[in-house]
């Protein structure tokens, strides 16, 4: 295999008139956690079902796991793992099942059969729970179940299309924890997501919207590069209202609510202190704390969209 | 990378073995449509053959009495209290005989005409008209056994033993001439359940799993199309041919109905009539995303038709035109033909040919069509 797990260039889809996915070039390099991001529609799965071979692509040609995407997609799908958002497991069959019905449609034979088998129940927490019913589970026990399933025969690549919708917190860190496992066993994965903050957790993002990549790099990078300009975070008595104060004219900066908080995204970070301060001072608004923070992903997010929205 | 080249080509055993077991693990869990696939044939058969037997004790009979002599007064009496029939009224004229039965006040009518006693007297044979409903063929079947028996006791009773009977019973069968019993109704269950089995429980299995997202688990593997329609639908195949020797079995000890012809042709045409059922079973997979519509249009393709269209319950000679026109277009009718002349009258394929051709014909075209729309709707 080369050294690029997913190379593809100009890769386009077609639904009729609608295109789902717009001339997008991907390089994802081995052993990393490539985070695939965007809003629901922007045309994640559509890119991640032609990459695993079960959707022809309209346009565009590459490689995943070094195999041709339209010609070799047999030998391209034993080279692969992929788990979507419905932990697509059988509910009627039991935790020991499926992983035996997994083994078998991967042909994963004998001796490797048992000790994988074995190991998945153990990266599971599901030893001891091997008769239970699969429809019996928890949300994050079928998450790590199906992950199990889906590495079953240790594919080269790992898909995951939205891993941790309808999963509890703890379940979800616990989650990020084996995938940087993965990780450093050498595993790529790929993997998409609208939970922003969970992009932190890759080495490398793509942003997708309406069928485009408009923004790729590492986080860190991201944020200096999309976020020139100062963000600050402001603390006061009267959420709301001094949320209206902030947008009327003339405006201080980009406002937007974050929880109990306002974020303002401002040129001059002096001037727009004052300003905030001045202006909600004369509404008889309290300040209680005006800070200059690190943008997060989900800032250089709303920055980049808005500007590709002008 | 070799041996990865050489199973390239090849349909794996194995996985289409991972599929099956699968498969058969999900039908036995799911007690309750287990209990249906077996539990149904004998339902069916009980429902069709025998309850309606039970339903012949009070026949509702009209008599129109045109001689009204002491004779044929006894005759009238002597059907009214024999325990089989209720007398509805004694009707003046034809039409009221006919509103009778139309109406389904009476099921049977019996017309005594007006030279009765006189052709008794005169040593001739007097004619009894006996008309019976045969919508519901069962019991019109009875009720035409038991008009004949009052009969010929009673006419044996006027010219004592020895004599030839004086009296005949001239019988006409009204709406359903054909007297479908239970005998025809063993292989009719018999197309009905291949196409439950075949058509209904495939169609509903593969769409359970677009619903579920257990399919693009599936796709994203190794497993091809065909291993994946092959594992599915071996275990279907089981279940039918239970079920066929279910039927058969109940057939016989139940109704003894046995079978007169070949055990060998009566597999294959039951084999050749399940492949069709397979091949829209999976047809209608590719047209519904979830089971209610797969359900709703498995129904319509393959159920319906093989019990409207096939001459189970309705004899294809009385259909309008249409209909009958229609009926070609599906197996069920070359099927029930096939199967009853097997299983009835004992024929074989010499006779029964051109009905097993047109079942290939229709099992390779069926099969065929659904695999290459499987195939595309894969995408």
């Amino acid at each position: 295999m080369t050294e690029l797990a997913v190379d593809v260039r100009g890769l386009t889809r077609r639904f009729g008139e609608f295109v789902a996915v717009d001339h997008i070039d991907l390089r994802v390099r081995r052993g990393m956690i490539f985070g695939f991001l965007g809003p629901n529609g922007a045309g994640k799965s559509t890119t991640i079902r032609m990459l695993c071979g079960i959707l022809k692509p309209s346009g565009g040609e590459g490689t995943v796991a070094g195999f041709d995407i339209r010609r070799q997609t047999e030998l391209l799908k034993t080279h692969i793992g992929y788990m979507s958002q419905k932990f697509s497991l059988y509910e009627d069959l039991t935790v020991l099942e499926n992983l035996q019905f997994f083994a078998g449609i991967y042909s994963v034979q004998g001796e490797q059969r048992t000790s994988r088998i074995d190991w998945a129940l153990q990266m599971a927490g599901l030893r001891g729970r091997e008769q239970s019913r699969t429809s019996e589970l928890a949300g994050g026990w079928r998450q790590r179940l199906a992950l199990g399933c889906a590495v079953l025969h240790e594919p080269p690549i790992l898909f995951l299309d939205e891993p941790t919708s309808g999963v509890d917190p703890a379940s979800r860190r616990n989650f990020w924890e084996m995938i940087a496992d993965f990780a450093r066993r050498g595993m790529t994965v790929f993997v998409t997501t609208h939970y922003m903050d969970e992009a932190e957790h890759c080495d490398e993002v793509a942003l997708i919207y309406n069928g485009r990549v408009v923004a790729a790099g590492s986080p860190s990078a991201l944020k200096t590069r999309y976020m020139r300009e100062a963000l600050l975070e402001v603390e006061c008595s009267a959420l709301m209202p001094a949320y209206a104060e902030l947008k009327r004219e003339p405006p201080v900066g980009r406002v937007a609510l974050f929880g109990k908080q306002l974020h303002v995204v401002a040129a001059d970070e002096a001037a727009a202190t004052a300003a905030i301060r001045g202006r909600l001072g004369a509404q008889g608004i309290t300040v209680h704390r005006i800070e200059r923070i690190e943008p997060s992903l989900e800032d250089a997010f709303v920055a980049v969209i808005e500007a590709s929205n002008v | 990378m070799t041996r990865e080249q050489v199973t390239h080509h090849a349909l794996s055993l194995r996985r289409i073995r991972a599929i099956m077991r699968r498969e058969f693990t999900d039908i036995l869990r799911d007690r309750r449509s287990l209990m249906l696939t077996l539990l149904y044939p004998i339902s069916m058969l009980i429902m069709y053959g025998y309850g309606i037997r039970y339903d012949v004790d009070n026949v509702p009979l009209t008599i129109l009495d045109r001689d009204e002599t002491p004779e044929s007064r006894q005759l009238a009496n002597e059907l009214i209290h024999s325990g089989y029939f209720r007398l509805v009224r004694w009707a003046r004229d034809d039409r009221e005989v006919d509103r009778d039965l139309r109406r389904d006040r009476s099921r049977a009518a019996v017309i005594i005409p007006e030279d009765f006693a006189e052709s008794i007297h005169r040593g001739q044979p007097a004619v009894v008209q006996a008309l019976i409903d045969g919508s519901d063929s069962n019991s019109a079947t009875i009720a035409q056994g038991y008009v004949l028996a009052m009969v010929a006791r009673y006419s044996a009773a006027l010219s004592g033993p020895g004599l030839a009977a004086p009296i005949e019973v001239r019988s006409r069968v009204w709406y359903n001439p054909e007297l479908k019993s239970v005998n025809f109704i063993v292989p009719g269950v018999i197309a009905v359940i291949m196409m439950i089995v075949g058509a209904i429980l495939t169609a509903l299995s593969i769409v359970k799993e677009k619903e579920r997202g257990t399919m693009e688990q599936i796709l994203v593997s190794p497993i091809r199309p065909t291993e994946m329609i092959v594992g599915k639908l071996v275990p279907y195949v089981l279940i039918a041919l239970v079920d066929l020797a279910i039927i058969m079995t109940a057939g016989y000890l139940v109704f003894g109905v046995p079978i007169k012809g070949s055990l060998l042709q009566l597999a294959v045409l039951a084999i050749l009539y399940l492949t069709c059922s397979l091949g829209l079973g999976v047809f209608v997979s590719t047209l519904a995303d979830n089971m209610q519509t797969a359900m709703i249009a498995a129904v319509f393709i393959s159920l319906f038709p093989s019990i409207l269209l096939s001459g189970f319950v309705f004899p294809l000679e009385n259909m309008p035109i249409a209909l009958r026109l229609l009926s070609y277009f599906f197996p069920g009718r070359y099927f029930v033909t096939a199967i009853r002349g097997v299983y009835l009258k004992g024929v074989g394929l010499s006779v029964l040919w051109p009905e097993a051709v047109l079942l290939v014909v229709f099992a390779v075209g069926i099969v065929s069509l659904s695999a290459s729309r499987f195939r595309d709707t894969l995408e």
